[in-house]
Formats: C-alpha cells, structure tokens, sequence
C-alpha cells in the first residue's frame, strides 16, 4: 500500500502542499482530483524522490521509500518524456533495464507490450517520427514495461481520443485487477467515474475529500431530479417549492433540491403537467461533489 | 539493481546513441592528420633524410598536444552539455530520474562521453606518430612518447574538471535557450590558457606559463606543454599534479549538487537557486 502522510512543500510564498494524506490500497485505482495549481503533481513527484519535502512521509507497505522501491514502480510525468531520437523498442527496452529487468526478458515485455498497444509496426521507427498519440502510447509502454507494483500517472487521459482513452482506461484496470496499485490525476471527470470506485479530492494543498464515490455522492447534501413529461414542457418545474432548475431541455427538466426532500411530492407535481416518462431522484454526479469540495 | 550498473545502463545508451557521430568524426580527423604527415613526407623525400630534429619535433608536437587538449575537452564539453540540454528539453529526465540519483545519471553521461573523447585523442596521437616513424618525417625522441602518455592523463583530469561543469551549465540552461550561452564562461576559463600557450611557448617558458601550469583551471592545457618540452621541474610537475586532483574532486561535487538542484525546475536556473534546491536533496 502507498502512503502519501503530511506531505508538506512550500515554494517560497507559495504552499503547494499542506498536510497532503492519503492511502493508495494494492489491486485500487484511485483517481486523484484537484483544480490546477492544487498540488496534485508536486505530490505524485514525491512518491518518485523528485521533490524534497518540507515534512511528512511516503511510504510503501509502511517503509519509506528507497531506489529498489522505485524500481518495482511505474511513472507517467504530467510532461511527458522519451529519447526523440531513440526507436521505440529500444526505448522501452531500456527503460525496463534502467527498472533492473536483465536484457532478454525486457525485450519479450517490450515486444509483447507494444503489440498490444498497436505498435508492432513502429518497433524500429524512431519516437520524434510518431504521431502525438502513438507517443502517448509509448510514454505508457516505459511506465508498464517492467510490470509495475504501483502506478503514478499523472493526466494519462489528458489529449487522448476518445478510443485511446477507452484503451487507457482498460490497460490501467487491467493492471488493478493483476494486483498493481494505480494512482492518476486526471480533470476529466465522467473518466474517473467510470473508472474508479475511489477518489481523493485535493485542494490548496490539502485532501478536502476523499473515499468511494457512491458515497461522496450519497453524502453530498443535494439530490438531482430528472423528468420528462411528455408534451408536458418544463413550466411546472418553476411552481416546485425549494428547488433550483438547472437544466432544461425540450420536455427534459433537472432539478437540484436538498437530499431530505419528499421524491413524491416533485413527482406529484409533475403528473399535474402530464404523462411523466422519465423520473430520476439521484445523488449528484461527481463533477458536483467536486465543485461542492473545492467551492470554486 | 546496483548504482554500477545503472550507471552502466546509462553509458551504454550513450554508446548506442554517439557511436556514428564519433565514427565520423575520428576519422575526418585521424585522416586528415595522416594526410598531412604523407605530404610532409613526400616534400622531405626529395630531399633526402629526415630534416626534422628531435628538438624541433618536442616543439612541434608539445604545440599540437595543447590544440588537442584544448579541443578535445571543449568538444567533449559541448556534447556532454548539449546531451544534459536534450534530456532536461525533451523532459525525459524525470522518467528516467524516477529510477536513479541525478548524480548516477550525471556520471553514466559524462564517463561514457569522457572514454569516447580519449579514444578519439589515443587514435589520432597514436596514428600520427605511427605514420610519422613509419614514414620516417622526423625522429620522435622517447621522452616525447612519454610526455604523449602523459597527455591521458593530463586529458583524463582536465576532462573530469571541466565536464562536470558542462554538465552542470547544460543542466541550468533554459529549453529554449541556445546552449552556446551557458558554456561561454566555461570556454573562457578554457580559451585562456590555451592562447596563452600557443602565444609564448614557441618563444620559451615563462612566468605567466608557469603559474598557469599550476593553478587547476589551465593546469592540464599548459602542465603537458611543460613537460614535453623539459621545462618543468619535477616537483612542479607533482605539485601541479596534486592541486588539479583536489580541485576536480572539489568542482565535481560542486557540479554534481548545482546539477542536481537545476535539472528538474523548468526554465533558466540562476546558480544560487541551483544550489539552494539541492542542499535540501537527499
């Protein structure tokens, strides 16, 4: 297990980070949100060595971290990194070395690896000849080759299609699944939410919320009503007592009231306008639980 | 994984990556020299004889070993620079240093880019007196042989001194940068010495070379000058010795913590910031 305890760093005046802590369990993907500037990535470098801390503590399986940790881990820096002028092969060949694999069998995972990520034909093709997307590719190939215990990657979703997002997506559960701990940042929201059961929510500095997302969202003080009246508009929804409209959409309307009230009461309304063909009374989406979190 | 062979990793890479460029460029310059001592040789045959001394041949190649020692550290430099430059631009360090100390990744480059250097250096020497005798241009006393083997030493030591440094420089300059700027002062501490040899020693030894056979900066350009042509005295020669190798140990921890410090912050990295960063590493 990681565990990231009090991590605290200032840049001169500014505190990127302040009593950051948070846990990261074997075979759990944890999505770690925060807005820009939140201290997500100053935080994933200290799990690397890459930053010294003010105070507080990174350790795995209760040790601090050393180098023969670090090279059972995997790292996809927010900015991401390759030789340009190495093949792609030989790239991730020797980043699965430098992770301590002997030359054979980095080889076989490198291989084996890249067919996988669709990059059989670009073995021998140098990285600055690649489109962005196959780089991103790669980038991941270095991060996985030496099949890693934990995971540390940073925006992996960020600029990537919706059908390299979708292999991401299933290359890191995957790796969970196979017992790895993966922890990522990531602003895109509806991903995580797909993805994790888990989430840590930084801000200034410090995990102003974190744990399952069904029960972030239970626990979030609104509830969301979606309903369609047929040929009923949306109209009826302004004569609702203590609710807030946030969407409307021909017949579709979302309301946001607090999680206390009567689902009957909003449903009783709404029959009153017509036939009522969708009614949803649900928690908040997790973007909400993020913006509640951060209060921006 | 042991640090040695991390760092054997890292030369290796560095092997791979340099190996055509310094193909190329040792044999433009091992063929040139060559050339040049064919054509010495056909001008003296019709003459009959070597008309060369030995003297003047101390002369002549203590003057040649300054020049390569002089290019020989600053090519070097400059690749060991640009190589840093790249990985800090390309921003692959940080994948890579997610496995390794800066220092670790620091060494790898600059002794993989050091060994290339002075096979270059023994290549040409060695080339160049082999077809000197073969050819018979001119009479290459022992001694000189010996000041030429001192060369690698000499070679050794300032290159050590003086790439850590680049390393270092390379380390602090920004992306966009051209990296000629940040070695300029480093070129300077280089340059001086070297004018100065070339300038005065044809005339004979002097005061200003002899100081500057002693200070550790300009040591290795002038201190094998010295030797090659018997100016310098053996406690000279000790002294001199004993100082560069206390002050390369010294500027390869200064570099090696200025480095560290300046090649993960983004941009130009002025050197108070590079070592205050550092002094909290570890």
């Amino acid at each position: 297990m990681l565990r990231l305890d009090g991590l605290t760093k200032r840049f001169g005046d500014v505190v990127a980070l302040d009593g950051c802590r948070f846990d990261v369990p074997r075979g759990q993907m944890l999505g770690f949100l925060g807005p820009n500037g939140a201290g997500k990535t100053t935080a994933m470098r200290t799990v690397f060595g890459l930053v010294a801390l003010d105070d507080g503590t990174v350790t795995w399986d209760e040790r601090p971290i050393d180098r023969e940790h670090r090279l059972r881990f995997g790292y996809m820096p927010e900015e991401r990194g390759l030789y340009p002028r190495m093949t792609v092969l030989d790239q991730v060949v020797y980043f699965g070395r430098l992770h301590g694999m002997d030359r054979a069998s980095a080889d076989a995972a490198a291989r084996l690896l890249l067919d996988q990520l669709g990059l059989t034909e670009r073995l021998e093709h140098r990285v600055q000849d690649l489109s962005h997307g196959n780089q991103q590719r790669v980038q991941l190939a270095v991060a996985l080759v030496h099949d890693p215990e934990l995971l540390v990657l940073d925006e992996p979703f960020s600029g990537l299609d919706p059908v390299a997002a979708e292999t991401m997506a299933g290359v890191l559960s995957d790796r969970a699944d196979r017992g790895a701990a993966v922890l990522f940042s990531s602003h895109q929201l509806d991903v995580v939410e797909d993805l994790c059961q888990d989430v840590a929510i930084i801000d200034n500095g410090r995990i102003v919320l974190s744990g399952r997302v069904d029960d972030l969202r239970a626990a979030s003080p609104h509830r969301h009503v979606s309903v369609v009246v047929r040929h009923g508009g949306t109209e009826w929804a302004e004569r609702v007592a203590d609710a807030t409209i946030r969407d409307r959409n021909g017949d579709r309307v979302t309301l946001e009231v607090s999680s206390d009230v009567d689902p009957a009461r909003i449903l009783a309304a709404a029959q009153s306008a017509g036939e009522v063909v969708e009614f949803a009374f649900v928690p908040p989406g997790l973007s909400t639980v993020f913006r509640e979190a951060v209060r921006r | 994984m042991s640090v040695w062979k991390t760092v054997l990793l890292v030369m290796q890479r560095e092997f791979a990556a340099r190996k055509k460029a310094f193909a190329v460029s040792t044999g433009i310059i091992v063929s040139v020299a060559v050339g040049a001592i064919v054509l010495a040789s056909l001008a003296t045959e019709s003459s009959g004889g070597p008309q060369v001394t030995a003297a003047e041949a101390d002369e002549g190649i203590a003057f040649v070993s300054v020049i390569l020692l002089f290019l020989g550290i600053i090519f070097t430099g400059q690749v060991i620079m640009e190589g840093v430059a790249e990985e800090k631009r390309s921003r692959v360090v940080e994948v890579v240093l997610g496995t390794m100390l800066p220092r670790h990744l620091l060494t790898g480059k600059v002794a993989a880019i050091g060994l290339m250097g002075l096979g270059e250096i023994v290549l040409l020497t060695v080339s160049t007196v082999a077809a000197a005798r073969a050819l018979d241009v001119f009479e290459v006393p022992m001694g000189t042989i010996l000041g030429l083997a001192s060369m690698v030493v000499w070679f050794l030591l300032g290159f050590a001194l003086y790439s850590a440094l680049y390393g270092a420089a390379g380390a602090m300059v920004s992306p966009h940068e051209n990296v000629a700027n940040g070695a300029f002062p480093i070129n300077i501490s280089l340059a001086i010495p070297y004018m100065v040899a070339v300038t005065t020693a044809p005339v004979g030894d002097n005061v200003v070379l002899r100081i500057l056979s002693l200070v550790p900066l300009s040591a290795p350009l002038t201190m094998p000058l010295r030797m090659i042509r018997r100016f310098a005295e053996p406690w000279e020669i000790g002294l001199s010795l004993g100082l560069t190798v206390v002050a390369t140990y010294l500027l390869i921890r200064l570099a090696g913590r200025l480095y560290t410090g300046a090649i993960m912050r983004g941009g130009k990295v002025r050197w108070r910031d590079a070592w205050r960063t550092a002094a909290h590493v570890e």
